[in-house]
C-alpha cells in the first residue's frame, strides 16, 4: 500500500514528469525530455510512463541531443558564454531519450507490482517520470520480493550491448550494493537466468561486468 | 529395498537396436546412474526394463563461460546451479531388455512413446521381471544395480542353467572363481533337493587353483571362505597331483598313467612346450618305431622322454627303476644311453639325418613330463576312478586340484585330456549298447581357450566332447579370461553368459556374441566393478547387472544344508538298522 503511495505520487506531479511520449515503435519509444531535465537523465535510467491504463516502464537505452531546424552552426563560444548570448537556445533543440519497454506497473491491483513484460502502449504526449527512489526501484527490481532480471530480454533485443547493461548496472548501483548482501546468491542467479533468456552470446563478460561495478 | 516408483526423467528419442535417450530431471545427480544400472520406462501400454548402457552431459557453449571470467566463487556457483536448470541435459542411453503389458514378461520388441516416464525399478518390477527364489530351481546370485544404489536379488534358474553349457568370463581376481563356486553349490543344492531322481548331476571340476577343492583365496593369497568342494566334501572325491596335499590336505593322489598318452596328447602340448610342426608331424613314424621296432609298445612315450641323464632321477622311485628295467628289457639295450643311440639311429636310418636332429632337439623340450607324478601301473589309474564316479548315479562329483602345480599348463592340459578322451570313450560305449547315462555331467573348466582355443578345438578331446556329447548329457562351463582366443563354435554352443569385467575389444565383442543387441553392452562390460557380472541367456529371465552374492553369506547356508542332509541320511540308516537288527 505504502508502495502504491509512492508510485501515485510520483506520477501525480506533473513538474516531476521529465518529459514525454514523442514517438512509439514497437518496443521503442522515443521521449522528448524537457530540456530542464536532460542532463538529469542517463543511459540505463528507468522511466515510467503515466499511461492511461497500466504504467508503462522502460529503460533508456540512448540519448540524443539535435537541432530542430535541421541544420547545425557552430559558435565558438563557451557554455557560459552561449546560455548568456542564447538563453532560449535549447527551445530550437530537441533532447529525446530512446527508452526500452520491459515492464508495466499495475497500480490498479490491492497490490501495487510490477510485471516484466508488455501490456498495452502509451499515447504520444504521455508523461514520462524518472524512477529514483530506493522503495520503487525495489519494486522494479525485486517484483515479488526476489530479485528479477527479466526486463533484460526487452533490453538486450532491442539493441542493449554489455556497454549499456554495465550502464544500466552503474545507473543503479547504489541500490543494488544497498541490497545484494541479503541474498547475493540469488541475486547473481536472477542475473544469469535473465541473460540466458535474453540468449546473449558470450555470457563470461556480462558476468565481468557485474562482478566490476560490484566492486 | 525400493518400494516406489520415482520418476527420474523422460525419454526423448532412440530406437530398440541404437539404444534410447532419456534425459533426467534436472534434481537428479549423474553421478547416481552407474552403467549397467537397471531402470523402469512407464509407457502408454507397456512397463519397460532398460539397462543403462552410457550417460552424459550436454550443455550449450555458454557453460564455457565458468571457466573464463574473473568473478568469485559465490558468483561461479550461482551461475552453475542456474546453468544446471536451464542449459545443462544429463542423460541416459538405455539398452530396453524387456516389456510386461497385458502379457507376461518378455523380450523387448515394442519401444516406448516419447516422453515416457523414466523410474526406478521397484522391489516388485524385479520380482515380476525376473521371478524369486524358491530354493529348487531358482536361486538368487546376486543383487542387480540400479540408480541409487541396489535392489532385491535376482535369481537364475538352475534346472535351466545346467540344461546347456555356459560361461564365465571376466579378467583374473574380478570374481569368476567365486561366481564358480556360488554355481557349483547350486547346481549340487539343487541336484540335492530335487523331488524326483531320475538321474543325477554329477560335476567335474578342473580347479587350476585348488580354489573348489580347499579354499577361496585374496589376490593375497589370504584364505576368504570355503570351496564348494570342500564344504559339500562328503559329496566329492577331491583329487590332486600334489603329493603335498594328499599327505596335508586329504586330497586324494592323482597319477598321470604315461602309457595312457597319445600322440594326440603329446601335439595338444606343442605349442606349450614350443616344439615344432615338423616334429609333430612325425609323430606317428616316431611312434611306430618306438612301440614297434624298439618293443616298447605302451611304454613307448619313454622313448620321448629319456636319455642318459635321466637315470639317476629315475632310480629314486620304485616306479621309475621298473620303467627303465622294462625299457632296457623291451628295447634289448644296457642303459639308457644306448637307448637314446638306438632311437636316434633307427630315426636316422629309417627317415633321414634331419629328422633324426628334429628328434635329438625337440624332445629335449619334452622333459619337464619327467617331473609330473606319473605312474604306469593300471591299477593306480585315477582318471578311471574318477569317470566311473562321475558315471554312476551313486558315485560322486569330483574336483581335480592341481597343488603345487597349479602354474603347470601342460600337466593341467594332459590331466583333462585323459579324463576327457576317456569320458568320451565311455559315453560312447554306453551309447553303442543302447544305454544312457544315469547322471548329467557339468565338466568346470577354467582356462579354457587351452582346449577349446581356435587352434587346438578341432582336435582336442574336449572339443570332442563339447561338440558331440551335449544331447547325451555332458555340458561344458567355460571359464576363461580370454574369450577371443576360443573358438567361435564354442561360444555358439554357450547358453548363459556370465561377464565380469573384460578391457580387450575382442574378449568383449566375444563375450557378448549371444546378447541382443550386443553393441549396446559394450560399453558397460569394461567398466563393471570387482563382483560384478552381466548375465544373459537361458537360465536368467533377461539381461542383468549384478553385484554377486557375497559368498561367505551362502557358505552358511551351504554349511546348513549338508549338516541337514548329512542328518538325514544318519537318521534313514539308523532306521533301517534298526530294521534288521
Amino acid at each position: 500500500m505504502a508502495n502504491n503511495i509512492r508510485w501515485n505520487a510520483l506520477l501525480s506531479s506533473n513538474d516531476k514528469a521529465i518529459g514525454e511520449v514523442a514517438n512509439v515503435k514497437g518496443g521503442i519509444f522515443d521521449i522528448y525530455i524537457y530540456p530542464e531535465y536532460y542532463p538529469y537523465v542517463t543511459i540505463g535510467n528507468i522511466i515510467v510512463i503515466n499511461s492511461e491504463k497500466f504504467k508503462l516502464l522502460g529503460i533508456v537505452l540512448k540519448l540524443v541531443h539535435e537541432t530542430r531546424l535541421g541544420s547545425f552552426t557552430p559558435l565558438r563560444k563557451s557554455r557560459n558564454e552561449i546560455n548568456q548570448a542564447y538563453p532560449d537556445l535549447e527551445r530550437y533543440h530537441s533532447f529525446v531519450s530512446t527508452i526500452v519497454y520491459t515492464s508495466y506497473l499495475n497500480l490498479t491491483l490491492e497490490k501495487t507490482e510490477i510485471f516484466h513484460r508488455r501490456a498495452g502502449m502509451p499515447k504520444l504526449h504521455d508523461l514520462a517520470f524518472i524512477v529514483q527512489e530506493n522503495d520503487l526501484l525495489e519494486t522494479f527490481f525485486k517484483p515479488n520480493g526476489l530479485w528479477d532480471f527479466s526486463f533484460l530480454k526487452y533490453y538486450i533485443k532491442e539493441g542493449a550491448s554489455t556497454i549499456e547493461v554495465s550502464d544500466l548496472l552503474y545507473c543503479h548501483k547504489d541500490y543494488i550494493k544497498s541490497k545484494i548482501n541479503q541474498d547475493r546468491k540469488n541475486f547473481y542467479k536472477a542475473f544469469i537466468k535473465a541473460l540466458i533468456e535474453a540468449e546473449v552470446e558470450g555470457i563470461a563478460t556480462y558476468m565481468e561486468v557485474l562482478e566490476e561495478v560490484l566492486k | 529395498m525400493q518400494e516406489n516408483a520415482i520418476e527420474l526423467g523422460r525419454i526423448i528419442r532412440g530406437s530398440i537396436s541404437g539404444g534410447i535417450i532419456a534425459y533426467l530431471k534436472n534434481e537428479e545427480s549423474i553421478e547416481n546412474y552407474p552403467l549397467g544400472s537397471l531402470v523402469a520406462i512407464h509407457g502408454e501400454s507397456h512397463k519397460y526394463l532398460a539397462l543403462i548402457t552410457d550417460v552424459g552431459i550436454e550443455s550449450s557453449n555458454q557453460a564455457d563461460s565458468l571457466i573464463r571470467p574473473k568473478v568469485s566463487e559465490e558468483f561461479r556457483e550461482a551461475t552453475v546451479d542456474v546453468y544446471k536448470d536451464r542449459i545443462r541435459n544429463q542423460w541416459v542411453k538405455l539398452a530396453l531388455i524387456a516389456q510386461v503389458g497385458s502379457e507376461q514378461p518378455k523380450t523387448a520388441d515394442t519401444m516406448p512413446s516419447f516422453f515416457s516416464i523414466l523410474r526406478n525399478v521397484t522391489d516388485n518390477d524385479v520380482k515380476n521381471f525376473f521371478g524369486i527364489e524358491n530354493y529348487k530351481t531358482h536361486w538368487n546370485v546376486g543383487t542387480p544395480k540400479v540408480p541409487k544404489g541396489l535392489s532385491i536379488e535376482i535369481p537364475i534358474d538352475v534346472e535351466k542353467l545346467v540344461e546347456l553349457s555356459f560361461a564365465i568370463y571376466g579378467k583374473s581376481g574380478t570374481g569368476k572363481t567365486f561366481l564358480g563356486n556360488l554355481l557349483a553349490g547350486y547346481i549340487i543344492s539343487y541336484d540335492l533337493m530335487k523331488e524326483r531322481v531320475e538321474q543325477r548331476i554329477k560335476l567335474l571340476i578342473f580347479d587350476m587353483h585348488s580354489e573348489y577343492a580347499l579354499e577361496l583365496k585374496d589376490n593375497m593369497g589370504n584364505k576368504i571362505a570355503n570351496g564348494i568342494a570342500y564344504i559339500f566334501r562328503d559329496f566329492f572325491l577331491r583329487y590332486t597331483p600334489d603329493e603335498y596335499f594328499v599327505k596335508e590336505r586329504g586330497l586324494k593322489q592323482l597319477k598321470i598313467n604315461y602309457a595312457k598318452i597319445t600322440e594326440t596328447d603329446i601335439r595338444m602340448l606343442s605349442s606349450t612346450f614350443g616344439i615344432t610342426e615338423t616334429f609333430i608331424n612325425y609323430l606317428p613314424r616316431f611312434k611306430t618305431i618306438l612301440a614297434k621296432n624298439l618293443k616298447l609298445k605302451d611304454l613307448w612315450i619313454w622313448g620321448l622322454l629319456l636319455d642318459a641323464g635321466d637315470e639317476d632321477k629315475l632310480t629314486k622311485t620304485d616306479e621309475g627303476l621298473y620303467i627303465i628295467e622294462e625299457i632296457k628289457k623291451r628295447a634289448n639295450v644296457g642303459s639308457l644311453e644306448d637307448f637314446r643311440e638306438k632311437i636316434c639311429k633307427i630315426i636316422h636310418e629309417k627317415i633321414g639325418p634331419s629328422v633324426e636332429v628334429s628328434f635329438r632337439s625337440q624332445t629335449t623340450k619334452l622333459k619337464r613330463l619327467l617331473d609330473y607324478p606319473y605312474t604306469i601301473d593300471n591299477e593306480k589309474d585315477t582318471i578311471e576312478e574318477i569317470i566311473n564316479n562321475i558315471l554312476s548315479i551313486e558315485g560322486k562329483n569330483v574336483t581335480i586340484s592341481m597343488g603345487r602345480f597349479e602354474k603347470e599348463t601342460p600337466l593341467y592340459m594332459m590331466i583333462a585330456n585323459l579324463l576327457a578322451r576317456r569320458l568320451r570313450e565311455k559315453i560312447l560305449e554306453k551309447s553303442s549298447k543302447g544305454e544312457t547315462l544315469e547322471t548329467k555331467i557339468v565338466i568346470f573348466l577354467e582356462e579354457a581357450h587351452n582346449f577349446l582355443g581356435k587352434e587346438v578345438y578341432r582336435q582336442s578331446p574336449f572339443g570332442e566332447i563339447a561338440r558331440e556329447m551335449r544331447k547325451k548329457g555332458v555340458i561344458t562351463v567355460v571359464i576363461d579370461q580370454r574369450p577371443s582366443e576360443l573358438d567361435p563354435d564354442v561360444i555358439g554352443m554357450i547358453w548363459t553368459n556370465f561377464v565380469f569385467t573384460l578391457t580387450d575389444i575382442d574378449d568383449i565383442k566375444s563375450s557378448l556374441m549371444g546378447a541382443p543387441h550386443p553393441e549396446l553392452f559394450r560399453n558397460i562390460i569394461p567398466n563393471l566393478a570387482s563382483r560384478e557380472v552381466l548375465i544373459y541367456g537361458e537360465a536368467v529371465r533377461f539381461p542383468a547387472v549384478l553385484k554377486v552374492k557375497d559368498y561367505n553369506i551362502i557358505e552358511k547356508f551351504f554349511n546348513n544344508l549338508v549338516k541337514k542332509i548329512n542328518k538325514e541320511i544318519l537318521e534313514r540308516r539308523k532306521s533301517i538298522e534298526g530294521e534288521f537288527l
